[in-house]
């Protein structure tokens, strides 16, 4: 049994708040996070809302086990319509923000209205304080954050902030915590912006208590063993996410130049390796942790350990995205998005788009404010970022609309060069090595995400190796020996891996600890920490239904904004070939991907040619209600 | 002894194991294939190359 949400609805126009209760049925079918956020989505907002309006939800949960002591449970999920995609909008952040919301008492937070000035929400349990923050006004969010301590009188608070680039609609703004930790994709930070909402803090509080503290130690007393004993957990806790550079670099696919090809020279300047032997200064954790992967990093000038450092994603977007191997420039590219609250994934990849623009003539010096937008310089990067933070008019009014709005206005030839999927630019894994994302970044409902299935090499596993034997626990997959294959099995992998990643999004759970191939915890032994940290006694196949289940509301609020199998698409980069090793070519073709996506929609059991979930489906997972 | 590695031909030491070509080409978390048959992991510390074998080792790469 799951115990009762308690979920704190606040009106910022009327400033007023209520407490609803959730029971613990129908909580245990949407336990937390996003599907939590989308039940309450569903129940209570039209999804054709603008998503800047005051009708929208700006919705901050966690779940059942956040707060938990034990590796990778507090994340916090903030769930809205977004401004980036049109579509459901979903974001993760680490850091101590979920472990402090459950703390408090609550499960979810719902935001709706629009405050008729800056304004921050204050909550210290059943104290709830929607405070002045009119002084904070395009203040960064370090500075933000002291202001507020400096207003409470008190530094023992968590709290989720946004900078210019939320203030002024961006539409791939953040929500920063601790200045290095972000909400950042779905441009979530738009919404919190267009509700006069700079910041929501919360008062920390003592830790949760577990269901079972004796049995919680079966999984928490061996964690040093644990992580010595997979390669890929020493490896996060050596370089961080940075790691997977060098090995997508040695392999030859390294997303580059904008998508058109797979490596840059002089790649070793930018990798995990580098990093820790040059500029690392300390590794930071998030609540109860003990992989300590958040890197942070000096370098004088440009960027300050406060806040962090590059993860590969960033070190993709601003550095092979762009050419750029400049380690420098890539740290102070990231801590400037922290400060000023944009997305670096979005951003890097917008300024990417640029530069192939402004190397083909398609976008003149006229049009970028004097500044030459050539692949390789990161000079540039300081700029940029700044004026699209304030949307300032010109080349900053452009690219805060993101890569995929600022081509319709160029035409053709720039469409042509965009790289993401339901406006969502994409993030710096590619479909030629690991073709099930294809399917992933076409059907996940909120965009392109490398984090809503597992990646394809798993399926290369020894099959004595935890990367082939834990998706098995899963479904039967087919062995593969080769990049660039596409085909039904590779459908059924991201379909089976998406469900699990779905579910591990809804009960808040970091992928880099609990997952279905590399990582520190298990399949099953998700269904132990839900046992023993919630008193909830669940299968591996409820697990896997709860992970569709939000997968499916979120199809079918797409589905009443109008979204269809068409929005299922790939850019025309992702079917070009890519040269690896020793001069091997991986390639995906659009036939295969139509196949592919044909498959996968008939597994899931959706409607082949609108890619809507049928009415058997929706009643098979109990939501015939939406 | 003269081996392909990844179709290129390569020369190795004799009496060289999976586990040592995995090590010296820092090949970290590596799928072997050997003629076409994949290894387990328990066999690379074991598993001897032989002279002509077509040896196929990608990396098990993880997301990020």
């Amino acid at each position: 049994m799951i115990q009762d949400a308690k979920i704190l609805f606040v009106d910022l126009t009327a400033r007023q708040t209520k407490v609803e209760i959730i029971d613990g049925e129908t909580y245990r079918k949407y336990p937390g996070g996003s599907a939590l956020g989308m039940y309450i989505m569903l129940k209570n907002m039209d999804p054709k809302v603008e998503p800047l309006s005051p009708e929208n939800m700006l919705i901050f949960a966690v779940s059942p086990l956040t707060g938990i002591p034990i590796s990778g449970q507090s994340r916090m999920n903030v769930t809205t319509k977004s401004p980036l995609t049109g579509t459901a909008g979903d974001s993760q952040v680490g850091g101590f923000m979920g472990a402090a919301l459950k703390s408090n008492g609550y499960d979810a937070i719902v935001c709706t209205g629009k405050a008729d000035e800056l304004v921050y929400l204050y909550i210290d349990k059943d104290e709830i304080q929607i405070r002045d923050a009119a002084k904070m006004w395009g203040k960064i969010t370090g500075e933000s954050e002291k202001l507020i301590q400096e207003d409470l009188g008190d530094t023992k608070i968590e709290s989720s902030i946004i900078g210019p680039g939320g203030e002024n609609l961006v539409r791939y703004a953040s929500i920063m915590h601790m200045r290095s930790r972000a909400n950042g994709r779905n441009g979530v930070g738009a919404v919190m912006g267009s509700k006069n909402l700079k910041a929501l803090v919360l008062k920390k509080q003592s830790v949760v208590k577990a269901f079972d503290p004796e049995k919680m130690k079966t999984l928490t007393l061996n964690v040093k063993e644990r992580i010595a004993a997979n390669e890929v957990m020493v490896d996060l806790v050596l370089n961080g996410s940075a790691g997977v550079v060098d090995a997508h670099g040695a392999e030859g696919f390294l997303p580059s130049y904008n998508w058109g090809k797979g490596n840059v020279e002089n790649y070793k300047n930018i990798t995990g390796t580098t990093i820790t032997k040059t500029i690392l200064v300390g590794r930071e954790t998030c609540f109860g942790c003990a992989i300590r992967c958040k890197s942070a990093v000096s370098v004088p000038g440009k960027a300050d350990p406060e806040y962090g450092g590059p993860e590969y994603e960033t070190i993709g977007t601003f550095g092979s995205y762009c050419g750029n191997t400049n380690l420098g420039d890539i740290c102070e590219a990231n801590q400037l998005c922290n400060m000023y609250g944009l997305d670096t994934i979005s951003c890097g990849a917008t300024i990417a788009w640029a530069m192939d623009c402004y190397e083909k003539g398609i976008l003149t010096k006229d049009q970028t404010d004097g500044l030459e937008l050539k692949f390789g310089d990161g000079s540039v990067f300081e700029k940029l970022i700044k004026k699209i933070a304030r949307r300032e008019p010109g080349i900053g009014e452009l690219l805060a609309e993101g890569s995929a709005a600022a081509a319709r206005k160029l035409g053709k030839e720039a469409e042509e060069l965009v790289v993401a999927s339901k406006n969502q630019e994409w993030p710096a894994h590619m479909v030629q090595m690991k073709p099930n994302l294809a399917i992933n970044y076409a059907v996940n409902p909120f965009g392109a995400d490398h984090q809503s299935s597992e990646h394809d090499p798993a399926l290369m596993a020894p099959e004595d190796n935890q990367n082939w034997l834990w998706p098995n626990m899963l479904a039967s997959f087919e062995k593969c020996d080769s990049y660039g294959i596409l085909d039904a099995n590779k459908s059924k992998f991201a379909l089976e891996t998406q469900k699990f990643y779905s579910m591990m999004d809804t009960l808040c759970l970091c992928q880099f600890v609990w997952g279905p191939a590399w990582q520190l915890y298990g399949p099953q032994e998700v269904v132990e920490f839900c046992k023993y940290g919630a008193g909830w006694d669940t299968t591996i196949e409820e697990l896997q239904e709860i992970g569709e289940r939000r997968i499916n509301m979120m199809r079918m609020f797409n589905a009443k904004v109008g979204f269809t199998r068409a929005d299922d698409n790939l850019p025309s980069k992702a079917f070009l070939p890519v040269t690896y090793g020793e001069g091997e070519t991986a390639q995906i073709t659009k036939e295969d991907f139509e196949k592919a996506l044909d498959s996968y929609y008939e597994m899931a059991g959706w409607n082949v040619e609108t890619g809507t979930p049928t009415e058997e489906t929706l009643k098979r997972l109990g939501l015939d209600w939406i | 002894m003269n081996v392909i590695l990844n179709k290129k031909e390569i020369e190795l030491p004799s009496e060289m194991t999976v586990a040592r070509l995995i090590t010296e080409k820092q090949l970290k978390r590596a799928a072997v294939w050997v003629n076409g048959a994949q290894l387990l992991a328990s066999q690379y510390e074991s598993w001897v190359i032989k002279e002509g074998d077509n040896i196929k080792i990608l990396r098990v790469v993880a997301g990020g």
